[in-house]
C-alpha cells in the first residue's frame, strides 16, 4: 500500500506555495463539505476529512518536508526471487522466514510504522543482507523522525548495492530533510 | 422545502431566528419579546408553562419551576459539576438508572432533554404562529465546550420537541457568522462568549468565506448564574449580620433574592449603584424584617473578581492551542448576556489589547448565526462555510489503563481517524474497546463515553486478525465508531453501549407525551431513590442491580487479562 499523496488530494502541484495550497483547500471544502452535500453525507464526511488531513500536513513546513520525502521515496514492496541449491535447505528456510516477516511489515507499513519497523527488523535478523527490508527500516525511522538511525540503515543498503542510483537519491533527500 | 429556524437554546434565555429573503429576522415569542426565558414550570395538573409566565412562578413554586436546565444536560448526577450546581437550584435532582441526572417534580422524573424540549416546543410553536406555517427543522446551538453526551442530549431535546435537528453548531462559531465581518479579507478572530451558565472562547480564522475554528476552550459551568449567586451570598451575609437571620433556610426567600440579584446585576451594567429592597423577607419575634441594601458597581466587581478572572486561563489556553499570541488577533467579539458588564469588557480589552467588535447584540447574535447556518444547509447561501473543531481529545483505553489518543483536541471536524486492533490471545473472538474523552494520560481520569465490543472475529492466532476501527466525529461534534475486518473486508459487528443518554424508545415516548396539550400521568419516581444526603441507605439497594458506571469499569478491568487488546 502506498502513502497517500496529499498534493493529489488537494489538487495542487508539489511546488505550490502556501497561498495556492490555502486557496485550493478552501475551494475543495466548498466542494466536499457535508453542509453543501446533504444528499451524500457519508461521502462528504470522508472527503472533507481527507482534505483537512492533507491541508494540515501541507500547511506545516516540517510535516510537508517529511511528506515530500515519503512520496518520493516509496516503500519497497517487491523483492526479487532468490534461487537455492538443494543443499541450501537451511538458508532457504531462513530466507522464507525473512520474506514472511517482510510481508507482515508491508501490511502494517501504511498504518502503524512502529509495528512495521519491528517486523522488518525481524526479517533482517533472519537475513542480514536483505536490501528491501533494510531500506524499509530506514523509511520507518524517517517517519519516527530518527534521521540519524535511518541514515545508518540506508548506508547498509548502499553497502549491499553500491551502484544503485536510487539509494544515492534517497540519502540526498534525507540530508535535505534533516537540515533545519 | 420547509423552513429551517435557528435556535439559541441558552441557560437563562433562548432565542430563535430565521433567514427570510436574505434577511435575518429574530422571531418574537407569543409574549412578543425577542428572547424567551429558559424556564419551565410544571403545574399540579400536569400543565406545562414555559418562558416569561413560568419565570413569574419561580417565587411562588420554587420546587416545580425549572431554570438553568442546560447546566445538567447530558451529565451524571455524580459529576462534581452537577454536585456543585445543584446548590444553585431549588428543584430536586435524582439519579436515573444509568446515573444520568433527572429532575423530580410532583413525584415524576424528567430528563434534562425533556425539560429543554418543552422550551424548544414553545419556540417552535411561536415560530409557527409568526411564520404562519409548520416548522419541522432547526439548527440548534450549544456551547463549544460541550462534550459528546451533552451534544447528544441537545439533539435529543430537539427530537422530543418534534424538530428535526439538522445541525448542532457551537455558540461562538454561530456568533462569528452573524457578526457581520467582511468575509473576503483574511483575519483572525477571537469570540468570547460569557452567557448565563457557560463560558466559551474560540479562535477562528476567516478567509474566502470559510470560518475555520482553530481552537476552543471554556468552562461549561461558569456564567451569569454564578455572578447572581455571589450577589445572593453577599445579601444573605449582610442580612445575617444585621438581623441574625439566615435566609438560606427559606426557599421562597432564596428565590426572591435570586430575582433581585439578577436585576441588580443588570442595573449595575448601566448605573454605578443599584438599590435592592425586599420587603417582608423574613420575620422574628420582633416582627417582619425587610431587606434594604445598596450595591455599588465596585462592590459587585470585587464580589465577582474571581469569576471574571477565571475566564482568562481558558483564553490563554485557546491562544496557545491556536499557536497565536494575543496581539495577532485582528478582531475580538464579545457575546452572551454577561458581556454587558463593564468589568468583563475591560478584562477582554486588556487580554487582547483591542476594542471589542461593535454592533454585536449579545442576546441575539448566536440565534442569528444559527439561522445563517440553517440557510447554508438549505442551499440558499453558498459562500459561507463553517469548519469547527472537537473540544476534547478522544481515545481508547489500552494496556496498563493508559489513554491512547486517536483524535486530538482541536481537530477540525468532520474527521475520520482509523486504528488497527488485534487480539491478545489465540482464537479470541471479541475485543472490548472503551472510548474515553479528555486530556489526562490515564484513561480512568478521563470521561468514559461509550464501550463497544467487536464480535465475531474469525478464530486465529493472537495478533493476526487486523480490525480497523474508525472514529468519526461528524459536523455536529457527535462521535460514531465503526469497524472493518481487514482480513475479510467485512464490516464487523459492533455493539455500542453508550454511557449516558436517552434510549430510542424513551425519546419516542417523551415526544408523544409532549405532543399532547397536557402531560399524561406517569409515576415512575418511585423506581428511583433520591440521592440526597441522609437518604443514601435506600440508594445502596438500587445500585446493586443496575449496571452502573463503576460496575462497568471494574468488569472490564477483570476482563482485560483475558481479552486485552493492543492498538497503535
Amino acid at each position: 500500500m502506498s502513502e497517500q499523496n496529499y498534493y493529489e488530494i488537494l489538487e495542487v502541484y508539489p511546488a505550490a506555495n502556501q497561498e495556492e495550497i490555502e486557496t485550493a483547500y478552501r475551494m475543495l471544502l466548498y466542494k466536499y463539505h457535508p453542509d453543501h452535500n446533504p444528499e451524500r453525507a457519508d461521502w462528504a464526511h470522508l472527503m472533507t476529512s481527507k482534505v483537512v488531513e492533507a491541508f494540515q500536513c501541507l500547511s506545516d513546513p516540517e510535516k510537508r518536508k517529511l511528506h515530500n520525502f515519503q512520496i518520493y521515496c516509496p516503500v519497497k514492496s517487491r523483492v526479487p526471487e532468490r534461487g537455492f541449491f538443494f543443499f541450501q535447505k537451511k538458508q532457504k528456510k531462513q530466507w522464507e522466514g525473512a520474506r514472511a516477516q517482510f510481508g507482515a511489515g508491508l501490511a502494517l507499513f501504511s498504518r502503524q510504522k512502529s509495528k512495521a519497523l519491528s517486523k522488518f527488523r525481524e526479517a533482517v535478523l533472519q537475513w542480514p543482507k536483505f536490501p528491501e527490508a533494510l531500506y524499509n527500516i530506514g523509511l520507518c525511522l524517517v517517519d519516527l523522525r530518527k534521521f540519524e538511525d535511518a541514515r545508518t540503515y540506508f548506508k547498509k543498503v548502499k553497502a549491499v548495492n553500491p551502484k544503485d542510483p536510487e539509494i544515492q537519491r534517497t540519502l540526498r533527500r534525507l540530508d535535505a530533510l534533516a537540515r533545519k | 422545502m420547509s423552513k429551517i429556524i435557528g435556535i439559541d437554546l441558552g441557560t437563562t434565555n433562548s432565542c430563535a431566528a430565521i433567514m427570510q429573503d436574505n434577511e435575518l429576522v429574530i422571531i418574537p415569542n407569543s409574549e412578543n419579546t425577542r428572547t424567551t426565558p429558559s424556564v419551565v414550570s410544571i403545574m399540579k395538573n400536569n400543565e406545562i408553562v414555559v418562558g416569561e409566565p413560568a419565570k413569574r412562578q419561580e417565587v411562588i413554586n420554587p420546587e416545580t419551576t425549572i431554570f438553568s436546565i442546560k447546566r445538567f444536560m447530558g451529565l451524571k448526577l455524580a459529576d462534581p459539576m452537577v454536585q456543585k450546581d445543584r446548590e444553585l437550584v431549588p428543584y430536586n435532582l435524582v439519579e436515573a438508572a444509568n446515573g444520568d441526572v433527572r429532575v423530580q417534580v410532583h413525584n415524576r422524573n424528567f430528563s434534562p432533554p425533556e425539560i429543554s424540549a418543552m422550551i424548544l416546543r414553545k419556540m417552535k410553536r411561536d415560530a409557527e404562529t409568526f411564520l404562519g406555517e409548520k416548522v419541522e427543522k432547526a439548527v440548534i446551538t450549544c456551547p463549544a465546550y460541550f462534550n459528546d453526551s451533552q451534544r447528544q442530549a441537545t439533539k435529543d431535546a430537539g427530537r422530543i420537541a418534534g424538530l428535526d435537528v439538522l445541525r448542532i453548531i457551537n455558540e461562538p462559531t454561530a456568533a462569528s457568522l452573524a457578526s457581520g465581518f467582511d468575509r473576503k479579507t483574511r483575519r483572525k478572530i477571537a469570540i468570547y462568549d460569557l452567557g448565563g451558565g457557560t463560558f466559551d472562547i474560540s479562535i477562528l480564522e476567516l478567509g474566502n468565506g470559510v470560518f475555520e475554528v482553530k481552537s476552543t476552550s471554556g468552562d461549561t459551568h461558569l456564567g451569569g448564574d454564578d455572578f447572581d449567586q455571589e450577589i445572593i451570598n453577599w445579601l444573605i451575609e449582610e442580612f445575617n449580620k444585621k438581623e441574625k437571620i439566615d435566609l438560606r433556610q427559606d426557599r421562597i426567600a432564596l428565590q426572591r433574592l435570586k430575582e433581585v440579584a439578577e436585576k441588580a446585576k443588570c442595573e449595575l451594567s448601566a448605573r454605578p449603584v443599584a438599590e435592592i429592597t425586599l420587603p417582608f423577607i423574613a420575620s422574628d419575634s420582633s416582627g417582619p424584617k425587610h431587606l434594604n441594601a445598596k450595591l455599588i458597581r465596585s462592590k459587585l466587581e470585587e464580589l465577582t473578581k474571581k469569576l471574571v478572572e477565571s475566564t482568562i486561563a481558558p483564553c490563554e489556553q485557546a491562544l496557545s492551542d491556536a499557536g497565536l499570541r494575543a496581539n495577532k488577533i485582528d478582531e475580538v467579539v464579545i457575546v452572551g448576556g454577561m458581556s454587558r458588564m463593564p468589568k468583563v469588557r475591560e478584562v477582554v480589552r486588556k487580554l487582547f489589547n483591542k476594542e471589542p467588535f461593535p454592533g454585536v447584540d449579545p442576546d441575539e447574535t448566536v440565534a442569528a448565526g444559527a439561522a445563517i447556518q440553517a440557510s447554508v444547509l438549505k442551499g440558499n447561501i453558498r459562500d459561507i462555510l463553517l469548519l469547527d473543531v472537537t473540544p476534547f481529545s478522544l481515545g481508547i483505553r489500552t494496556e496498563g489503563g493508559m489513554m491512547s489518543k486517536i483524535i486530538e483536541k482541536n481537530s477540525t471536524i468532520p474527521v475520520r481517524k482509523s486504528e488497527i486492533f488485534s487480539t491478545a490471545k489465540d482464537n479470541q473472538t471479541f475485543v472490548r474497546i472503551q472510548v474515553y474523552q479528555g486530556e489526562k494520560p490515564m484513561a480512568a481520569d478521563n470521561k468514559l463515553i461509550g464501550t463497544f465490543d467487536l464480535i465475531g472475529i474469525p478464530p486465529a492466532p493472537r495478533e493476526v486478525p487486523q480490525i480497523e476501527v474508525s472514529f468519526d466525529v461528524d459536523a455536529n461534534g457527535i462521535v460514531r465508531v465503526s469497524a472493518t475486518d481487514l482480513g475479510t473486508g467485512k464490516e464487523q459487528a459492533i455493539k455500542i453501549t453508550p454511557n449516558s443518554g436517552l434510549s430510542e424508545s424513551e425519546i419516542t415516548q417523551y415526544t408523544k407525551e409532549q405532543s399532547e396539550s397536557k402531560l399524561p400521568d406517569r409515576h415512575d419516581a418511585t423506581k428511583h431513590k433520591t440521592f440526597e444526603s441522609g437518604k443514601q441507605v435506600d440508594y445502596q439497594e438500587v445500585k446493586s442491580d443496575k449496571p452502573g458506571d463503576d460496575g462497568e469499569v471494574k468488569k472490564s478491568d477483570k476482563k482485560k487479562g483475558l481479552f486485552g487488546l493492543f492498538g497503535g
